[in-house]
């Protein structure tokens, strides 16, 4: 379906070239404006709402949205990693009524690999 | 325009694996543990720590031996659930060790749920997992074991030498850098293939799917092109889900037992068809008879949760949010509770995938293909179904370790100057045709006129999954013709460029899944595979598997009957 990337929230993680939205998207579907320093979404349609990149953006920028067809406007749906073992869920209904789940996980942050270091953007058109 | 030339990066390695999901990983850690020198290498389309079918996580192993099962039960289990036709020798050798490869990613630090000290069911052969994490689990063993991994390299096609796959080649969809990679042997773990077929949800929530939708069939495709031989790729896989959002429903209907009504409030299996605990309804049969209920007006079919207390409600969100979390946003947003209607239940798919049924590649117990030099392991390797998460495990090992003891008595893994000329062109093609004269089709629209014409002619949703021979004799034209066009795709990036090759290999497959399901001429999975022309199940003609080849030369399919010999295949197994 799709997320949404908060323009004034998102930093394009400073001077990485890989920030950790665009290295856990299963889709390939986020890459780097650098010019910009911004996080950009190639296609919304494409989305698999499988919030591996909401849950590893540090600046918690980045949000599913449900598309208004299968779903109401106004709840949402967060995730925050409290420590490498918990990661809280906060779920809002419309009427602002909110419930917390707590996720028993072991949450492991995304690795450097040799592939990052030689990493460079020389794609053409986007 | 000059033609785009790409940086080559040429690797050599003992072991090549392709895919970095649940099986590509096991397969790999194996291969170390047994080996502690060899050179292993994973080529991943996406980055091992968030790919595959687990990127979300996932709350059950959904394969596993519980207390009041045995491997041979298990089996007789999933040959029920499949009509009587499988390879009794794969879902056994997957059987009798799904316990000790679950153990064995629980000493990676998977959660299991337990109690008082067990394991918790969550069905009788299913245990409850805190799966969120599941796959950087995986990515972080594999890199301690000192693997190679080239993320966001997806493969294009094999290296292969008279016959011999000794290799494959691919390239970076984000650098566009190309690799051929050479390799003594190759282990192909790639998963099924999602959008053969045109999904339930369109548009905007086309990928509101269950399989991964970037599960393209590339290994299917790669195999296909070399010619090697593929199982029961008629037996679709159409899984019931929640409607709209396609989350798996064994979760409500097994731990939290809900029922599952019809619009009259009758639990209609029971009802109407005489299902009972000792005559139980078989997977596809559940989306054989929700659909009779339909086409009898008695729809929808949901999931009814009055007797849950408020506690269960919170417990089963927990739980779902270890797998499908925009689930719970949705139910949350439409304000679904258990007053009003219930759970409505939908279908996703069709899928062609060796995970839950049994289409892929044709291998032996070793996980041998018919290709010397490779080996397949999990969704992408045929006849075993559910194997589920646990079994693709299991296959990944065992795939290893035959690859291993193969190779070290394997030949020479040259790579010919000819050869990769010829797939530079052909990967770079639609790249180059951009830039040449932007005049063309884009992947997404021929991805889009494939799922189109599958979905009417080669029994999608459009004629309820039902399939007959005229309908699929103009599916086969049709697609011959878009297969043709194959040759105006376009791509501005090369992000586009992967897109060109999931659709390219998408028409390849759909290809093959016409093929067999105009071979098998009985209605063997009524739901997954009915024949409107054939109605009834034809144990004497067709108790036997449908084979394919498509010749690497003619590109002609040819299709064989396998004779299917239960106690053979199970010789000194049990």
């Amino acid at each position: 379906m799709t997320i949404t990337i908060d323009k004034k929230k998102c930093d394009g993680c400073g001077l990485s070239k890989q920030p950790p939205c665009m290295k856990s998207c299963p889709g390939n579907l986020i890459y780097k404006e650098f010019s910009m320093k911004k996080a950009v979404l190639r296609c919304g349609a494409d989305c698999w709402d499988c919030y591996c990149c909401v849950k590893v953006c540090p600046k918690e920028a980045i949000d599913v949205v449900l598309a208004y067809e299968i779903s109401n406007r106004g709840a949402f749906l967060k995730p925050k990693a409290l420590d490498s073992n918990t990661i809280e869920w906060v779920l809002q209904d419309k009427q602002g009524n909110s419930t917390s789940y707590r996720q028993s996980t072991q949450y492991l942050p995304l690795e450097q690999d040799a592939a990052d270091e030689t990493f460079t953007e020389i794609g053409e058109g986007i | 325009m000059e033609t785009y030339k790409p940086a080559i990066n040429h690797i050599d390695t003992d072991i090549l694996i392709i895919g970095g999901g649940a099986a590509g990983c096991a397969a790999a850690i194996e291969a170390r543990e047994t080996s502690p020198h060899a050179r292993i290498i994973i080529m991943e389309k996406a980055q091992i720590e968030r790919s595959g079918c687990l990127a979300s996580g996932i709350n059950a192993i959904n394969a596993y031996i519980t207390e009041n099962q045995t491997p041979e039960s298990y089996l007789e289990y999933v040959k029920n659930d499949s009509h009587g036709l499988l390879r009794d020798d794969l879902v056994y050798t997957i059987a009798c060790r799904i316990n000790q490869a679950t153990a064995r990613v629980e000493s990676w630090g998977l959660p299991i749920m337990k109690d008082q000290g067990k394991p918790l069911q969550k069905g009788p052969r299913s245990i409850r997992i805190k799966g969120e994490s599941i796959k950087p689990i995986h990515a972080k063993k594999v890199r301690e074991s000192a693997i190679t991994v080239l993320n966001r390299v997806t493969a294009t096609n094999f290296i292969v030498n008279r016959g011999s796959v000794v290799g494959a080649y691919g390239f970076n969809l984000r650098t566009g850098q190309f690799y051929a990679i050479t390799a003594k042997g190759v282990i192909i773990a790639t998963g099924g293939a999602s959008g053969i077929y045109r999904s339930s949800n369109t548009g905007e929530i086309a990928h509101r799917m269950w399989y991964s939708p970037f599960n393209t069939g590339a290994g299917y495709a790669m195999g296909i092109r070399a010619g090697a031989e593929m199982t029961s790729f008629e037996m679709r896989f159409i899984p019931t889900r929640i409607k709209d959002s396609a989350t798996p429903t064994g979760i409500l209907a097994q731990t939290f037992n809900m029922p599952q009504v019809n619009i009259l409030g009758e639990q209609f299996l029971k009802k109407r068809y005489g299902f009972t605990r000792d005559k139980k309804v078989t997977s596809c049969e559940r989306l054989h008879y929700m659909f009779k209920e339909l086409k009898a007006g008695r729809g929808p079919i949901s999931f009814t949760m009055d007797h849950l207390t408020g506690e269960q409600i919170d417990d089963l969100k927990l739980t779902l949010l270890d797998m499908s979390p925009a689930f719970v946003l949705q139910w949350t947003a439409n304000a679904i509770d258990k007053h009003q209607e219930g759970i409505e239940i939908g279908t996703s798919g069709p899928y062609i995938n060796g995970g839950h049924t049994q289409s892929g590649y044709w291998i032996d117990r070793e996980r041998r293909t018919t290709l010397p030099g490779l080996y397949a392991a999990g969704d992408v390797a045929g006849g075993a179904p559910k194997k589920y998460v646990s079994g693709c495990w299991v296959e990944g090992s065992i795939a290893a370790t035959t690859c291993l003891a193969d190779s070290a008595v394997q030949k020479e893994t040259q790579l010919y100057e000819k050869d990769l000329q010829t797939e530079l062109a052909r990967t770079y093609k639609p790249h180059n045709l951009y830039n040449e004269k932007k005049d063309g089709i884009f992947p997404q629209e021929m991805e889009t006129k494939l799922q189109k014409l599958m979905d009417e002619y080669a029994g999608g949703i459009y004629t309820f999954y039902d399939l007959h021979e005229r309908r699929l004799q103009i599916a086969q034209r049709q697609l011959l013709e878009l297969k043709k066009d194959g040759e105006m795709l376009l791509a501005r990036d090369f992000h586009e460029l992967n897109l060109c090759h999931e659709v390219l290999d998408r028409i390849d497959v759909a290809e093959v899944v016409i093929a067999h399901l105009l071979t098998r001429k009985e209605t063997r999975w009524p739901g997954y595979q009915t024949r409107i022309d054939f109605p009834d199940q034809d144990d004497t003609n067709w108790l036997c598997f449908v084979n394919s080849i498509r010749d690497p030369r003619s590109g002609e399919i040819h299709m064989t009957k396998k004779p299917y010999d239960a106690d053979a295949l199970l010789k000194d197994l049990y």
